[in-house]
């Protein structure tokens, strides 16, 4: 199956015109398997830290959405253990004008508001709803620890 | 009005890679509209957020937002919102934007074969046009049914000139032949002419197929050169010249006769080889069978039979020379031998006769053990056991043998005791007899005498007893030349002894005997 043209084409601009604190590599051997790399947003908890992402784009995209999944370990209450992220976009939002850019943009986003009331992670969502400075705290932690560079 | 021509619907869900877009087949899309390359600068507001290109037949909905026909159709199968905007969308309210689907199409694109080498640009809208009528860099097959190779349209006249598979007529016999198989087929045209070799006239292949049977001036063998006439030359020269003076066309009947007899032999050798053939394996199964019981008899002998013994002494012999075949299969010739002298050692000459039928009925029991041994190869007691039943039987025999002979003599003992004592009664019997005789002989001399002398003449009467006394004697020797000579009982070898008591016996019997009945 030849890759679409809608694919080559966002790939090119992905890596010709990056958006700022993220990049999109596609592998090789595959070129609907990205590898993202998103820094943690300025005043967030996450702020130093440097996120890695899978991406793989589905045979039916942009029709069907992508499929994206942290590969560091963070402490989010959208996101649990197995780095899947909570995002309407990423399920019953998708939308086909939507694109790669905009999905990681949206994570992005994610990262720096946090909603713990739609939690993919209870308890880390519950932490945050009951303490917010301690999940934070928390979150800082987690960054330190495992999102350093 | 919304709705748009299926044939556009069709192209956009046949996405097909641009190998396949190349067929000839007309029906198939010639390119895909979305890989399409434009010459202008990316204008993003002309743009459908769906596929990122250029519109294709763009459609509107009430919510304003734009897409293309076939983008927006797809997506709506997946979620009924507006892509951009998710408002709820009712396909039948889309409507097509004219204008602006007349500006995507005046867009200048590349030919979709540019990186195979056409440079050609133009109007989208004529791409299509450009790809089925002039484009010379789409694919395309050899319409030669063999070939089928795939090539590029401006290739294909080239191609065409010297396709191997392309028809050329032969110009001789006018039949189409494939272009690379038209130098062979000069070599067989029919219709080619050929000059023949030996005559070295000319006339068409096929002709001279024919010609080449009649040939005057070829060089041929004699007819009969099969059976050995060496000749050759013109066929021209064979019946003129050579047939009257060939020395094998004389015998030619005998020749002819020998080799049907031959044929018939050597069809008949070759039916014998095969059968021979059919038979050779089996032997080799009866060999190696054969060689199996020679060891399982081998060993049957050695755990069951004490040394010395004779009887399987023999099939020792058998066995152990029986690795060879030969050997194994011949108990008359070998186990035979060591049996016959195992049994010589044991009886006297005289019963030699019998003792070898004897054995020869033995050896035909050692067939059937072999063949016992064949039927069932493990059962080695069985063998054993109709081992001693041979000796024993042969022991009885020779008994019964001995018994009879010993018989024999003593009839024969007792025989020639009855003649003797019958010989000696008869003898006694005669001298009785013979004294009786005696006795009626003198009773008729006396009457005689008496006859005499009443008539006249009385004798003394004392004389006449004492000379018939004495004339015992004398009237014996007369009486020889009266007696009828009756010859002596050849059979009687008892009663010579007898003679030598006195007179001749005869007399007595026969003569006097037919005297005493006158009287
Ligand atoms: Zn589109
Ligand atoms: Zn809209
Ligand atoms: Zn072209
Ligand atoms: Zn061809
Ligand atoms: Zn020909
Ligand atoms: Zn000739
Ligand atoms: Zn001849």
């Amino acid at each position: 199956m030849a890759l679409p043209k809608r694919i080559i084409k966002e790939t090119e601009r992905l890596m010709a015109d990056p958006a700022p604190g993220i990049s999109a590599t596609p592998h090789d051997d595959n070129l609907r398997y990205f590898d993202v790399i998103i820094a943690g947003p300025n005043q967030s908890p996450f702020e130093g830290g440097v996120f890695k992402l899978e991406l793989f784009l589905p045979e039916d995209y942009p029709m069907a959405p992508p499929k994206v999944r942290f590969m560091t370990k963070i402490y989010h209450p959208n996101i649990d253990k197995l780095g899947r992220i909570c995002l309407d976009i990423l399920k019953d939002k998708w939308s086909p004008a939507l694109q790669i850019r905009t999905v990681l943009l949206s994570v992005q986003a994610l990262l720096s508001s946090p909603n713990p009331d739609d939690p993919l992670a209870n308890d880390v969502a519950q932490h945050w709803k009951e303490n917010e400075n301690a999940a934070i705290q928390t979150a800082q932690e987690w960054t330190r620890k495992y999102a350093t560079a | 009005m919304p709705q748009q021509p299926g044939a556009h619907k069709n192209s956009k869900e046949t996405q097909e890679p641009p190998s396949a877009a190349r067929k000839e087949d007309e029906t198939q899309p010639l390119y895909d509209p979305r890989s399409l390359q434009y010459l202008e600068p990316t204008q993003t507001s002309l743009q459908c957020s769906v596929c990122c290109e250029y519109f294709t037949e763009p459609v509107s909905a009430p919510c304003g937002h734009t897409f293309c026909h076939g983008c927006i159709m797809q997506a709506l199968e997946v979620s009924h919102g507006c892509p951009l905007c998710r408002t709820p969308i009712d396909p039948s309210s889309l409507y097509e934007v004219i204008a602006l689907s007349r500006i995507c199409d005046e867009l200048l694109v590349y030919c979709p074969h540019k990186t195979l080498g056409c440079n050609h640009t133009c109007q989208r809208i004529q791409i299509g046009k450009h790809l089925k009528d002039d484009c010379v860099y789409i694919g395309t097959l050899c319409r030669v049914e063999e070939c089928r190779k795939k090539l590029l349209k401006k290739d294909l006249s080239e191609h065409m000139e010297s396709c191997p598979y392309k028809r050329v007529d032969c110009l001789m016999c006018n039949t189409k032949v494939m272009k690379s198989e038209l130098s062979d087929h000069h070599k067989t045209c029919p219709a080619e002419s050929v000059t023949c070799p030996h005559c070295e006239t000319t006339r068409t292949r096929i002709r001279h197929l024919e010609h080449l049977k009649e040939c005057p001036k070829q060089i041929i063998q004699c007819s009969l050169s099969d059976f050995g006439c060496p000749w050759k030359g013109p066929r021209f020269d064979l019946n003129a010249i050579h047939i009257p003076q060939c020395p094998y066309e004389s015998i030619r009947g005998f020749l002819e006769l020998s080799k049907t007899k031959m044929d018939a032999l050597e069809q008949e050798n070759q039916q014998l080889r095969a059968i021979f053939l059919d038979l050779r394996p089996q032997v080799q199964q009866l060999r190696d069978q054969v060689g199996q019981l020679s060891e399982s008899f081998q060993l049957i002998t050695q755990q069951d039979t004490p040394n010395g013994f004779g009887d399987a002494h023999g099939f020792m012999d058998m066995s152990t020379s029986g690795g060879g075949y030969a050997g194994a299969y011949d108990p008359q010739s070998h186990g035979m031998l060591s049996r016959q002298e195992s049994y010589d050692n044991g009886v006297d000459n005289g019963d030699n006769e019998a003792l070898r039928a004897a054995i020869r009925n033995n050896s035909i029991g050692a067939d059937s053990i072999v063949s016992n041994l064949n039927n069932n190869n493990g059962v080695s007691v069985g063998a054993v056991d109709t081992h001693e039943l041979l000796i024993s039987e042969n022991e009885r025999i020779r008994s019964e043998i001995e018994t009879l002979t010993a018989g024999l003599a003593s009839l024969e003992l007792k025989q020639n005791m009855a003649i003797m004592t019958e010989s000696m009664r008869m003898q006694e019997e005669v001298q009785s007899l013979r004294a009786v005789c005696h006795g009626l002989r003198m009773q008729m001399h006396y009457l005689l005498l008496e006859q005499q002398n009443s008539r006249g003449h009385h004798g003394p009467p004392g004389s006449p007893v004492v000379g018939g006394g004495n004339n015992g004697s004398g009237t014996n020797s007369g009486g020889k030349g009266v007696s009828n000579g009756g010859g002596p009982p050849a059979g009687a070898p008892g009663g010579r002894p007898l003679s030598s008591i006195g007179m001749p016996r005869p007399r007595f019997t026969d003569g006097l005997g037919r005297q005493d009945t006158k009287l």
